[in-house]
């Protein structure tokens, strides 16, 4: 027989963070993953904590530091609507109106995106794979169309979430409730490459749950966009995309973030394109050496060459649609 | 695999409020709300395709907002409002007006995904009152579709306050070529239709069959007598041994080779080997892991390389070198042609297994009666499906009674049986009702899919632009049954020259057996890989001719006095080339355009026109396949159609009841439908092969015409009267006479009718002799599909903007459901050019097999052209496979035509798309 387990619905904070103490404990929120993960055998679970009765997780709102908090429960839905995110971080609106369907939008939390599971074809299946315990990674010699071309050792899955890069581009933090009390990871520092550790993506330890993100207030005229390629019209993971955030004058960049998505085991920040760009006119040629640097270091598998070059695209089209918006910087109009 | 519900074993009270009234359950907290509505509240009109988030058909409102009832756990609903389908009346007028504007648009076909859509739809109205398109394709597109192509959906939504929709019945004799609402429409917009999953007889068992985890395993059972013990609520285990008839079944009896229960050795993974049947909760909660059965992998055959290989294992004994059949069609010396032909051009192309993703996934039930067994499910076929379960039961067909569902999907793949042949064994066996379901994921190891094919092409024409000759060679992975393996390899050789006058001919095909899921039917027998080989093939002559691609189609199109490839003339009802002339306003419209575009593109954007012609023989290829109606006239003056052939969507039961209508001069009004039940209706053979409009049709249309003359006959009157069908009365006007018929003064016959009349229509066809000449089919349909898509250059990606389809339907019987088969074609067609390949063994769901979505579907213009068939009911010809042939070819063609590159295994996904591109090194697509 399957183990069985239990499922509890508290209604505070400290009792949920108590009822996730036993091992075993898995936290649900909008249950979108969780539910998938339990039936394909993709973990186990002992007890079942439901945290839809703690109200304080919920709801976006600003903070006298113009800072803005979004619960963790907050669905997708009200993050992509929120006017308050679509007009401070249109970057974060459109990653979460990227991201799976309607249905699932309004199901799915922000903090469940974050934690959730890769959807790895091997993972997610009847295999044995490494991530899951085995001693192989199918990917390597298998189907390894959808996995990553960077971060990848030993293990080669992509981040599903759509939500995370933005989040990491907009230097987001999450705050983190467990049994030794708070504390507070920066986005860019939450996500954890194979390298690390196999078994787990983020890190959260047992018991711990994400309360809220906090987002820090952008500078003043900055812009930010996300970008998301996929096989089909309507929802489907990213096969790559890209969040991106600016702070320009007229065309040259004074700071940037520039963080892929599905190409890694975590939202990939390319540190080297920003040292490209920053300080330096957007033009034909920075575009293209910012996206020669978003590829440098790639190490594709068989199947997955056409990431890169993917990743190569959508930094070049991404830039040149912010170029072209942008009035040539004052000091080159001569 | 595991169920949600049997994770925890706690059960909670659970209170929230469903369609306006309370709810209290006690179940698992963790029950997928789907289920427990379903189930526990008998709220089926929520579909579940999928389980896993993929599908949205369980789409319910929680407190006004969409959500996927299948990964929603009950306990999360508790205080919340719940909206099913079943309760979209209650928040208003707006309802119903959505309802109608879906019938009328022929928005819902086989209607399983229909209840999401109204659900979904109904969020967004009751928000925006006037939405704009792609408001309208956003609050959808959780939502697959794989029957109508979205557009009609799209289009009843925006148009919901247009009108005020009224029903308009046709006059009498003008029900063919009107946009009549289909009859069977009203149970698919109110959530009432039963499909497979949606009745079981009260305390029905449950079986679960346990399948083979590899592609080919020996296995060896365990002590299953010991499992029954430990396990309550199991009844039983059923393996080979249980089989009292023959344990083998297939579509084609001479190859008939599948087994219900696999012995000894596992052919191909998800292959059945034993099923446990008992209380339903009990065999859902086992855990399947610990089975009594012990594996051991066998190095499998997976492709049609290996199968081929010297000293290949066979998958078959009796089967040599993995052969299944050979297929051949040779007309004069292609050879020699083609060295003397002025061009050539060769190609290679490949395909992959399409899966048929139909969103209801297969189930039924059956239950003994007596001495017969009855089997309540879905299928295309259900005289098929009865004499198979009576091969296997050991028993006569008549002691068999199929009574078919409706069908949430078929496209060929319930053609063959699924859930049957254990539902049908455990009741049996057992005396009690046995129920089955299949997961998505068991539906999409275990049932047919398109076969996969490796197609060597070379083709050559003269100077002047004419096809002299046309060489091909295809082998198709045919899986590890036989299924209709036959049926594509005797198919394709005959259309591989498409609709065009191929002087000199050879093609030769093989089904090839491996150890991979058994490849079928799927909407075009073979025909749609073909044409992407012989379309893009026939696009690279023209351009070494120097000729547009148009106007070399339309000088080597077929025409009334052509032979085809088989030598057969047709003489009449070719419609070709008219299919082609329509197209030729778009297509000088849209080459312009598309250059204009191109030249002045700087960014990485490129677009690009195809088209593609097709033909498709209607019926079986050279073998009889009748249909028989049957029509009762009642004492009230009613009409009864027996009327078999299975609507699986398409809308056969509608069309056919508007041939036998005006057949009969009678409204249509009059009409009821009895369903395909093998006990009451006679046999219309299956839905396939695009045969029910034209075969059916035409059986339809001579009983209408027997019954008229039956009763012009007792009224004495010529053949010109006319009658007036009345309540419980005929009247006949026949010149200045008139005669009365009192129908309850009549004799009634046992199906309770006072007249009937039944008539059987087989096409004539005659068998081809060993170099396939002869007589296929009696009647072809004709088509062309212009696309008009844009490329991505720099991100691999195909946008399919528009696509311009002209058919030859001979007569449209009507219009709204052949423009409905149209889109839905183009849809499948998008999804084989563009994203769909089932991988066995990976991705055996609907997130990662991705079929198209609403967003995927650009506007379809539909030109229906009618050059009538002499044979079909009022000139009629089939449109249900025929719609899906040319719209990868016109894809693949554009795509050549935007950035010169051709993609030669399918689909063209992004990869592929782009590393073809740098191989090519495309201008612009070098970077520096
Ligand atoms: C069909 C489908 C398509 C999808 N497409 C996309 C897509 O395109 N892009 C994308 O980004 N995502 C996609 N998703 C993923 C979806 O967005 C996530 O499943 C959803 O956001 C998860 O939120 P949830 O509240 O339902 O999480 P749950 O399922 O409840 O939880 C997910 C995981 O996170 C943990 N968890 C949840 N909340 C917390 C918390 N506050 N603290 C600590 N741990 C927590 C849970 O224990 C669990 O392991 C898709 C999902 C499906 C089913
Ligand atoms: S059944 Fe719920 S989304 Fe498919
Ligand atoms: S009508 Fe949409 S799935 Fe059949």
């Amino acid at each position: 027989m399957l183990p069985k387990f239990s499922h509890v619905r508290p209604s505070s904070l400290r009792q949920a963070v108590q009822q996730l103490a036993s091992s075993g404990s898995h936290v649900h929120a909008g249950g979108t993953d969780l539910l998938g993960c339990l039936r394909d055998g993709v973990f186990g679970a002992e007890k079942i904590v439901s945290i839809t009765g703690i109200g304080e997780l919920r709801g976006i709102n600003s903070r006298e530091d113009g800072a803005v908090r979004i619960g963790a429960l907050t669905t997708l839905s009200e993050v992509a609507t929120s006017p308050l995110i679509a007009q401070n971080y249109a970057l974060l609106a459109q990653a979460a109106a990227a991201a799976a369907s309607p249905q699932l939008r309004n199901q799915g939390t922000i903090g469940g995106n974050l934690c959730q599971r890769p959807r790895c074809w091997y993972f997610r299946g009847d295999f044995q794979c490494l991530r899951k315990g085995g001693d192989t990674c199918f990917a390597i010699n298998g189907e390894n169309e959808f996995h990553c071309v960077f971060g990848g050792s030993r293990c080669y899955i992509v981040h599903p979430s759509d939500t995370a890069p933005a989040l990491v581009a907009l230097d987001a933090r999450a705050h983190i409730r467990g049994p030794l009390g708070m504390r507070v990871v920066p986005l860019g520092s939450f996500f954890v490459l194979p390298a690390l550790d196999l078994a787990r993506e983020n890190v959260l330890r047992s018991g711990e749950i994400i309360t809220h993100i906090s987002l820090p207030p952008l500078a003043p005229g900055s812009i930010s966009s996300y970008r998301k390629v996929r096989a089909r019209g309507s929802w489907d993971f990213a096969l790559a995309g890209l969040a991106l955030a600016l702070k320009l004058t007229g065309r040259r960049v004074d700071w940037s973030r520039v963080v892929l998505s599905g190409v890694a085991p975590i939202p990939w920040r390319s540190s080297e394109t920003e040292k490209v760009l920053l300080g330096r006119d957007l033009n034909p040629r920075t575009l293209r050496e910012a996206a020669d640097a978003a590829t440098r270091g790639a190490e594709p598998l068989s199947q997955n060459g056409y990431k890169v070059e993917l990743v190569r695209g959508i930094v070049e089209e991404s830039l040149r649609a912010i170029m072209e918006s942008h009035p040539e910087t004052p000091s080159e109009r001569t | 695999m595991a169920t949600i519900e049997q994770l925890t074993d706690v059960q909670a009270t659970i209170g929230f409020s469903v369609n306006g009234s309370v709810a209290s359950i006690t179940a698992s907290p963790l029950a997928r709300l789907s289920r427990t509505l379903r189930e526990e509240l008998g709220l089926t009109g929520t579909k579940v395709g999928c389980d896993a988030g993929d599908c949205g058909a369980c789409t319910v409102l929680l407190d006004g907002e969409p959500v996927c009832a299948c990964l929603m756990a009950t306990a999360q609903a508790q205080g919340c409002e719940v909206t099913t389908v079943e309760g979209l009346a209650q928040r208003g007028p707006l309802y119903e007006k959505l309802q109608k504007s879906f019938l009328i648009h022929g928005a819902a076909q086989c209607g399983a995904c229909t209840p999401g859509m109204l659900v979904a739809a109904t969020a967004l109205l009751e928000r925006n009152q006037q939405p704009t398109e792609t408001e309208v394709m956003d609050a959808l597109g959780g939502v697959l579709c794989r029957c109508t192509g979205y557009r009609k959906i799209i289009a009843a939504v925006l148009e919901v306050n247009d009108r005020v929709w009224g029903q308009n019945t046709p006059e009498v004799g003008h029900a063919v070529g009107d946009r009549l609402v289909r009859l069977d429409g009203q149970p698919k917009v109110n959530g009432t239709e039963i499909y497979g999953a949606d009745e079981a007889p009260a305390g029905a068992l449950a079986v679960r069959a346990i399948r083979c985890p590899f592609h080919r395993a020996r296995f060896q059972f365990g002590d299953l007598e010991a499992y029954i013990a430990q396990h309550a609520g199991v009844a039983a285990i059923l393996t080979a041994k249980d089989v009292p008839g023959e344990n083998r079944y297939g579509v084609i009896s001479k190859f008939a080779d599948q087994p219900v229960f696999a012995v000894e050795e596992a052919r191909f993974r998800g292959e059945a080997v034993a099923a446990v049947v008992g209380k339903g909760e009990a065999v859902e909660k086992l855990d399947l892991q610990n089975f009594p059965v012990s594996w051991k992998e066998l190095p499998p055959l997976t492709s049609i390389d290996n199968a081929l290989a010297p000293g290949a294992p066979l998958v078959h004994l009796d089967r040599k070198e993995n052969v299944l059949v050979r297929g051949r069609v040779v007309r004069d010396d292609v050879e020699k042609a083609l060295a003397e032909a002025a061009v050539t051009a060769e190609a290679e192309y490949e395909t992959g297994f399409v899966e048929h993703a139909c969103i209801e996934p297969e189930a039924g039930f059956a239950r003994r009666v007596g001495d017969m067994v009855e089997v309540q499910a879905c299928t295309q076929s259900p005289y098929m499906d009865r004499s198979d379960i009576a091969q296997i039961l050991g028993i006569q067909p008549e002691a068999v009674r199929i009574i078919p569902t409706a069908v949430g999907g078929g496209f060929g793949t319930k053609l063959d049986l699924s859930v049957q042949p254990f539902v049908a064994l455990a009741a049996w066996r057992l005396g009690q009702p046995v129920r089955m379901v299949y997961s998505r994921t068991e539906s999409m190891i275990s049932t047919t899919k398109r076969h996969p094919a490796r197609m060597r092409l070379k083709a050559g024409a003269n100077r002047d632009g004419k096809i002299v000759a046309l060489d091909f060679h295809a082998d198709f992975n045919t899986g590890a049954y036989s299924s209709w393996g036959p049926t594509v390899a005797a198919r394709v050789p005959v259309h591989a020259s498409g609709p065009y006058y191929v002087p000199h001919y050879r093609a030769l095909t093989r089904a090839i057996h491996t150890h991979l899921v058994p490849a079928g039917a799927f909407r075009g027998f073979g025909v749609p890989q073909t044409a992407i080989a012989q379309e893009q093939l026939y696009d690279e002559l023209a351009d070494r001719l120097g000729m547009d691609r148009l106007e070399f189609r339309l000088l080597n199109a077929l025409d009334d006095n052509t032979p085809t490839v088989t030598g057969q003339v047709l003489g009449e009802g070719v419609g070709i080339r008219a299919c082609f002339e329509a197209l030729r306003p778009r297509w000088l419209a849209a080459r312009q355009e598309t250059a204009a575009f191109n030249n002045n593109a700087t960014g990485p954007l490129r677009r690009g026109v195809g088209v593609a012609g097709m033909w498709y023989g209607c019926g079986n290829t050279s073998l009889p396949n009748p249909s028989t109606m049957r029509v009762g006239l009642k004492p009230d003056g009613r009409i009864a159609l027996h009327q078999g052939a299975i609507d699986i969507g398409q809308g056969s039961a509608t069309v056919v009841t508007q041939i036998c209508a005006d057949a009969l001069g009678c409204p249509i009004d009059r009409f009821d439908l009895v369903s395909g039940d093998t006990s009451i209706t006679p046999d219309c053979g299956k839905t396939s092969a695009s045969r029910q409009t034209f075969v059916s049709g035409k059986a339809a249309f001579l009983a209408g015409k027997a019954l008229r003359r039956e009763i012009l006959r007792r009224a004495g009157a010529c053949d010109c009267a006319k009658i007036s069908f009345q309540n419980g009365q005929l009247e006949i006007q026949d010149g200045d006479r008139q005669h009365k018929i009192t129908l309850s003064q009549l004799p009634t016959e046992h199906h309770g009718y006072v007249l009937t009349a039944e008539a059987t229509f087989d096409p004539p066809t005659k068998p081809l002799d060993e170099d396939g000449q002869g007589i296929p089919y009696a009647v072809f349909g004709f088509g062309a599909h212009l696309a008009e898509i844009e490329v991505d250059i720099e991100l691999g990606t195909v946008k399919v903007l528009r696509i311009t389809a002209a058919h030859d339907v001979g007569r449209a019987i009507n219009p709204t459901l052949i423009e409905g088969q149209i889109e839905g074609g183009v849809a499948q067609g998008i999804g084989m050019a563009l994203m769909e390949e089932f991988f066995p063994g990976k991705g055996e769901n609907l997130h990662d097999y991705l079929i198209p979505s609403a967003g995927d579907i650009p506007p379809v213009e539909s030109i229906l052209i009618e050059d009538q068939s002499p044979i079909g009911p009022f000139g009629a010809k089939g449109i249900g496979e025929q719609a899906v042939i040319p719209t990868a070819p016109a894809i693949l063609n554009a795509l050549h035509d935007a950035i010169g590159v051709r993609v030669h295994k399918l689909p063209a996904t992004p990869d592929r798309v782009r590393a073809a591109i740098l191989q090519a090194g495309i201008a612009g697509a070098q970077r520096g």
